[in-house]
């Protein structure tokens, strides 16, 4: 769990209540959480600065389905991972070995996920 | 002489005729005679010449081209013209009556037939008269003929034997006699010339008034020849006066008697015309009673008691044709019979005419004869040939008939009977006595002697008795030697005395004074003997009889055989001397004995001068030289020395005693040949016999070669034509296609023609080799062996045979027949039927092939008449009852009555129009129940265009026609539900070319029918889903489906709408692939539905799972805020009642915002706050549902708080909710305000940040992306919040916006 430890994690989740958790449980593993942002376009714009070394991406920000972050991250190599409501048949086939947390989950599991996609991003 | 009619039927001027017989070379005589007979002496010319029974003759032909006169082949009758020619047909003799000459089948066997002698004695039976001709052949035939021309006052010429070809024939005619001319054919021509002119002058004589000439002639004749014809029938003789004045070619009767007295030849001719003999049967019928009565009778008798002898022997003179002949052998049979006896009797019959004979050997007698013979004795003794009688064969093998000169040959000996009539009377006395004699010589003792009636004994009177002196009978009297008498020693003897001869007898006078001194020295000199030339006496002196003495045995002429035994050896030696040398000679003296007495005789022996004609004779003397003395020596000169004469003398004596020992010796053999010569004499008879018989066969024989040579003379007129016919044949042989092989009865080739060389490996120089030695080229090995059969059998064969090269041949054998319908070996011919086989296997197989279709055909096959009123044949495939004869009512039979007309109807116009009938109708069917038919007929037409039948088939349709009304009902049905149905139905070919479209396609696409066939109806399909049609058409051509979804255009919209296209291939009877059937099912409304529906399901999870997220932190927070369970109990459940609130109206129906007011409403009435005390006030507003649900919560968190420490927890405390839309920049935002008023006051915030205000204040911004304030203000909380009111923020609004998945859904 260490592992996250100063580590720069993303966030992008809409839900204001998951995404503090989030924040909080990173916060407390040691991780420096960049956002959380509640739609794309605040956490594309965030990418233009210093990048994170791993984001946890909601599929559904409150406008639908959507997947330009997530090409980004991928154009810039930044291992990421759904955390969704959406089960696999919602996420397009190109991203389909994309690590993917389907919602409701405990924190702590949601942790060691994004601990194992930002510490073995090549997994 | 014989009776004849014919001077009566002279008078009625017939036709004369000219009957002309000839056979071998008589055709070349006919044609040279025709050549040079004028055409105008009105002779009718009958020809009989002897053809052959089996040829067609064309004498006529021949003969026409010879004279200008007509020809006439006598077929069946004609009646005789002047100038015309008649000739004989083959197979058939003529016969003339009055003017008819009629033919008629030949009633004689072959080789026994004699047409010349027949029509000859026809014409002189009918006629009386005409003239014969005897022309070039052989044989004998018209012999008979001529005599009885002759006979009946005709004249009779016959060719020169010298010129013609066969002499046969004319020389027979002239050995009869009667012949007037014998000539070359070209004196022929002139006698017959003169004939026809002469004949034509003593017919218009007048006979009546010609007596005194008549008279003359008979007297003349008389004075000539001694007979005396006075008493003979004046017309006979005038008939032939007659007769012969035509020959000598005299007019008148008085020229004739002149011409007569001045030609001696002229009186012999007509006497011996008038001596012509005719006999007949039992003439002088009492005579031959008289017969029976004295001497058949009792011959019969004698023989009967006599048995084991020679039979019965009869001897008929003269016997002519035969008549007397057979009358005798009758009365013989007759009398046999009658005693029921067998005796063997033998007639001899002679005669010197050949010819005359002939017809007796016939027997063959026209019926005239019945006049002279009696019915019984026809039926007894003749058969009826039909135009003559024969003598049956009985009486034929008793009489033996000879060539036999009475005068002339020894006669037959041991008779019991001779027949000699009519002879006597034409002879000399002399001649008479010398024929008694050897009648009576021939005759046994007590035998009989028949003369004519005319005749009589008299000259023989010592030898014969008379019996019965009317009836000429006379009985051989007993004589005490039978010599045979001397013949008389004419060497030619004649019936008649030659008439020159007359002259020559002596006169009266000198007879007389001869006589006196032939007596005188008769007395005077001694006894003397005449003898001939051969020692047999021939007159004695009168006085001589005491030199002979006979001795024993049979009584002989020879004088030196009965002269006294003394002299015999003396007499012999002078006779010789005499005879032989012409010496005179007188024996010694020789003692001889006279009755005791011995007396010297002397014996002078002197040949006599021999006259001319006469052979030399010898007179003996025998001169008496008186007594012997008892005692006187035999020698009286034996003085001188005694002993040498007595010793002469007895040697003499010796000598003298051996002589009679060796004459007595010589007497004995004599007896010997004289029995010898008996049995000689019968050897001859059977020779004469056997010749005979040779005679006979010869005449066949005879008779055969004249037809023979007349059949050769034919032959070779028909060779020319025979040599055309054979080049006619060759030529057919070499031009026929037909394969003809003539084998002979020993299979050897005979005669092929050029096919056969094809057939067999043969060629011209192997004919005569048998067949079987050759190869073939037919696969028919029974060959031979058939045409063996062909042969034994006689029946004809046919066979179809193959060849090798596969060539069929129609091969028929039948027996070679010869034109005689004799069977010498077999014909083949081979006709080459391999084309004519060949269609007729195809037309056979075609045949059966059409009969099994007829038969396995379930239609009805008939046949009518022409007007269809019949109905020839029915066949009814099972449908209708078959009709196999012919049937009238076939209307009443086959159709419903109430259609009759109709058909009918229809039938007469086909039979006007000579069209095709063709109409479907109502039968009745086998089962009797109505049925439908569809029949058609055709008419079957003549050359002419008439119609000859119809020839008709008819369908069963009554199960078609059922079928129909279904299938149209069903069709019908079928059209409104494709109709009807919401799918456009289409039908297309494989690779999805379109045959038909339905109604609903052409309304929806607007393309026309024609449009959307082929693969025109891509047109409508959008662009883009036009290559995923094709593959789907490509691969359902294998899995034999087509499914696909497509875009297709709405016509009126110009809108793509969805549409799912499916078609099922309709495979045929094999399995291939006829067509597909297809729709296209609007699709478009589903599809869009489920496009919804998966992503309501999307956002349904992403929304419950993200509502549990929610749910998790609030119950997180609210623990952390709750002092107590209970507090965190009705915190929690306030909380989450609130959400569910919020769920409950989002998801109310889709698409549906949350009505705002209605919203904060609830939520505070849910607070149990008063109405009252609440205020409400903002535009009526939805909100999607993130805003719904912050807003919700926000509000429920103001209310709890309000109701628990705000204004609401004040009976006058009161909340105002404001609202209102605020325009900030691009966006409308709401601003709400939430104030409370008249709260306790206590206010402050509270201790620690709640759970409501980091809502208010942290989330609105986070997930609106608003504001929120709040203040606690002492009447209760103001709070604000603002935020941007965005489309799409309710969950159901989401697919609103268009028609596009998410991205990231799957459709």
């Amino acid at each position: 769990m260490n592992g996250l430890a100063g580590r720069r994690v993303m966030v992008v989740e809409d839900l204001f209540y998951l995404a503090t958790e989030v924040e909080a449980a990173l916060t407390s593993a040691g991780a420096e959480v960049i956002g959380p942002f509640s739609n794309s376009g605040r956490a594309l714009r965030s990418l233009q600065g210093h990048a994170p070394d791993c984001a946890v991406l909601d599929v559904n920000l409150g406008e639908g389905a959507s997947f330009d972050l997530a090409r980004t991250l991928r154009s810039k190599s930044i291992p990421f991972l759904f955390f969704t409501g959406y089960d696999a048949s919602a996420i397009p086939t190109e991203f389909a070995h994309v690590p993917r947390i389907e919602k409701p989950v405990t924190i702590a599991h949601l942790l060691r996920a994004i601990d194992g996609c930002c510490c073995c991003p090549d997994r | 002489m014989g009776d004849s009619a014919a001077v009566e039927e002279a008078r009625t001027r017939p036709t004369p005729v000219c009957a002309i017989g000839a056979s071998a070379g008589g055709v070349n005589a006919l044609q040279s005679l025709f050549r040079q007979i004028p055409d105008n002496l009105g002779l009718a010319y009958v020809v009989i010449l002897h053809l052959s029974p089996d040829q067609p003759s064309v004498l006529s032909e021949v003969l026409g081209r010879c004279t200008s006169m007509q020809m006439h082949q006598v077929q069946h009758s004609s009646t005789l013209q002047p100038n015309c020619v008649y000739v004989i047909p083959p197979d058939r003799e003529l016969v003339i009556e009055a003017d008819e000459i009629t033919s008629r089948p030949f009633s004689e066997p072959r080789g026994s037939r004699a047409p010349i002698d027949m029509f000859f004695r026809s014409v002189a039976a009918a006629r009386g008269d005409g003239v014969a001709v005897v022309l070039s052949g052989s044989g004998s035939d018209g012999a008979l003929g001529v005599c009885a021309i002759k006979e009946a006052g005709g004249v009779v010429l016959v060719q020169d034997p010298g010129e013609a070809e066969f002499p046969a024939m004319p020389q027979n005619a002239i050995a009869t006699g009667v012949v007037d001319f014998v000539a070359p054919l070209g004196r022929l021509v002139e006698r017959l010339s003169d004939l026809a002119h002469s004949k034509e002058a003593v017919r218009s004589l007048d006979v009546s008034a010609s007596g005194n000439e008549l008279r003359r002639i008979i007297n003349f004749l008389r004075n000539r020849t001694g007979h005396d014809f006075t008493s003979y029938k004046r017309s006979t003789i005038m008939r032939r006066v007659l007769r012969r004045m035509q020959v000598c070619r005299i007019d008148t009767l008085a020229g004739y008697a002149d011409y007569l007295q001045a030609t001696p030849e002229e009186a012999r001719a007509l006497f011996s015309d008038l001596l012509i003999s005719v006999t007949m049967f039992f003439r002088d019928r009492r005579a031959y009673e008289a017969l029976v009565w004295h001497a058949i009778r009792p011959i019969v008798a004698d023989n009967a008691d006599r048995s084991g002898d020679e039979g019965i022997r009869a001897w008929v003179v003269g016997c002519a044709t035969g008549e007397e002949a057979y009358s005798i052998a009758m009365l013989f049979l007759e009398e046999l019979e009658r005693h029921k006896l067998h005796t063997p009797v033998q007639i001899f019959a002679t005669d010197l005419s050949e010819g005359a004979l002939a017809t007796a050997r016939e027997a063959r007698y026209p019926r005239t004869i019945e006049a002279d013979v009696s019915g019984q004795r026809l039926e007894r003794f003749f058969v009826d040939e039909g135009t003559h009688y024969r003598v049956r064969k009985e009486v034929r093998d008793l009489v033996l008939f000879a060539t036999h000169s009475v005068l002339k040959e020894p006669p037959f000996m041991r008779l019991d009977l001779v027949s000699c009539r009519n002879l006597l009377i034409y002879l000399e006395r002399g001649l008479q006595q010398q024929l008694c004699s050897v009648f009576h010589y021939a005759l046994k003792l007590g035998r009989f002697l028949f003369l004519g009636s005319a005749e009589t004994v008299d000259s023989a009177a010592d030898l014969f008795m008379p019996l019965d002196r009317e009836a000429r009978i006379y009985v051989a009297k007993p004589q005490v030697t039978q010599l045979l008498p001397i013949l008389p020693q004419f060497p030619t003897p004649d019936r008649i005395t030659d008439p020159r001869a007359v002259p020559q007898l002596a006169p009266e006078q000198i007879r007389t004074s001869s006589r006196l001194h032939a007596e005188v020295l008769e007395n005077a000199a001694p006894p003397s003997i005449l003898v001939d030339a051969n020692s047999n006496i021939v007159n004695l002196s009168p006085t001589v009889g005491r030199f002979i003495l006979h001795s024993a045995g049979p009584m002989s002429n020879l004088l030196p055989s009965i002269v006294r035994p003394e002299l015999r050896l003396d007499l012999k030696l002078a006779l010789t001397r005499a005879l032989e040398q012409g010496l005179s000679t007188t024996t010694h003296p020789t003692i001889t004995l006279f009755d005791g007495e011995r007396r010297r005789v002397a014996m002078h022996v002197v040949p006599v001068v021999a006259q001319p004609k006469t052979s030399a004779r010898a007179l003996v003397f025998f001169l008496d030289s008186g007594l012997v003395g008892a005692d006187e020596p035999e020698i009286q000169t034996g003085d001188a020395r005694p002993e040498e004469v007595r010793r002469l003398h007895a040697e003499l004596k010796a000598a003298q005693e051996a002589l009679v020992a060796s004459r007595i010796g010589h007497d004995a053999t004599i007896q010997e040949l004289r029995a010898t010569n008996e049995e000689l004499q019968s050897t001859n008879e059977e020779y004469r016999s056997t010749a005979e018989e040779l005679e006979t066969s010869r005449e066949e024989l005879q008779s055969i070669n004249e037809e023979l040579h007349t059949v050769n003379a034919e032959l070779k007129t028909k060779l020319e034509h025979l040599s055309v016919a054979h080049s006619d044949l060759q030529n057919l042989t070499a031009a026929t296609e037909i394969g003809t092989l003539f084998l002979d009865s020993e299979m050897r080739i005979k005669m092929f023609t050029p096919p056969i060389t094809e057939l067999f490996n043969i060629t011209r120089f192997d004919i005569g080799r048998p067949i079987t030695d050759f190869t073939n080229r037919l696969e028919y090995a029974a060959l031979v062996e058939e045409a063996s059969q062909v042969l034994r059998r006689l029946m004809p064969l046919e066979r179809e045979v193959q060849s090798a090269q596969g060539r069929y041949y129609v091969l028929k054998m039948r027996p070679y027949r010869t034109v005689e319908d004799r069977v010498d070996g077999v014909v083949l011919t081979f006709v080459d039927i391999t084309a004519r086989l060949k269609m007729e296997r195809a037309l056979t197989l075609s045949e059966r092939q059409f009969r099994a279709l007829i038969r396995a055909s379930s239609q009805v096959l008939y046949r009518m008449s022409a007007d269809w009123s019949e109905m020839r044949e029915l066949f009814g495939g099972g449908f209708l009852s078959n009709n196999e004869a012919p049937n009238q009512s076939w209307l009443e039979y086959y159709i419903p009555e109430e259609d009759r007309e109709r058909v009918r109807a229809v039938i007469d116009r086909a039979i006007v129009s000579k069209t095709i009938f063709d109409l479907e109708h109502r039968v009745i069917q086998a089962d009797g129940t109505i049925g439908w038919t569809h029949s058609r007929a055709i008419p079957i037409m003549d050359p002419d265009g008439n119609i000859v039948e119809w020839f008709g088939s008819a369908d069963d349709i009554t199960m078609q026609r059922r079928a129909q009304g279904a299938w149209r009902e069903s069709e019908e049905r079928l059209r409104v539900l494709i109709e009807g149905v919401p799918q456009h139905v289409w039908r297309a070919e494989n690779g999805g070319r379109w045959s038909w479209s339905s109604p609903q396609w052409r309304n929806y696409t607007g393309l026309s029918e024609a449009e959307s066939r082929g693969h025109g109806w891509l047109a409508a399909v959008h662009a883009n889903d036009r290559d995923q049609v094709m593959t789907a058409w490509h691969l359902g051509a294998s899995t034999r489906s087509f499914e696909v979804e497509c875009r297709i255009r709405h016509v009126e919209s110009s809108e793509y709408r969805w549409f799912r296209g499916r078609a099922t291939a309709v495979l045929d009877s094999v399995g291939n692939l006829s067509e597909w059937i297809g729709t296209f099912t609007d699709v478009d409304d589903l599809r869009k539905l489920q496009q919804r529906q998966e992503m309501l399901l999307a956002e349904l999870q992403h929304r419950v799972r993200n509502i549990l997220a929610v749910i998790r932190s609030v119950i997180g927070r609210t623990a952390r805020s709750s002092n107590s369970v209970s507090e965190y109990a009705l915190r929690l459940d306030g909380r989450l009642a609130s959400l569910a609130r919020t769920q409950i109206i989002l998801t109310r129906k889709p698409g549906a915002g949350a009505a705002l007011e209605t919203m904060i409403r609830e939520e505070l009435l849910a607070q149990a706050a008063q109405d009252a005390q609440i205020t409400l006030e903002g535009p009526e507003l939805s909100l999607s549902a993130k805003p719904a649900e912050v807003l919700t919560l926000a509000v429920h968190e103001l209310a709890t708080n309000a109701v628990k420490y705000g204004a609401l927890s004040h009976p006058d405390g009161s909340v105002r909710v404001r609202w209102e839309i605020e325009r900030r920049g691009e966006e409308n935002w709401l601003r709400l305000a939430w104030i409370e008023v008249g709260g306790p006051g206590k206010g402050g915030p509270p201790q620690r940040r709640g759970f409501g205000t980091e809502l208010i204040e942290q989330r609105v911004p986070y997930e609106l992306d608003g504001e929120g304030t709040l203040e606690f203000l002492p009447g209760g909380v103001h709070c604000t919040i603002t935020f941007p009111l965005r489309e799409g923020d309710s969950i159901l609004q989401t697919n609103a916006r268009s028609v596009r998945s998410p991205e990231g859904l799957n459709p």
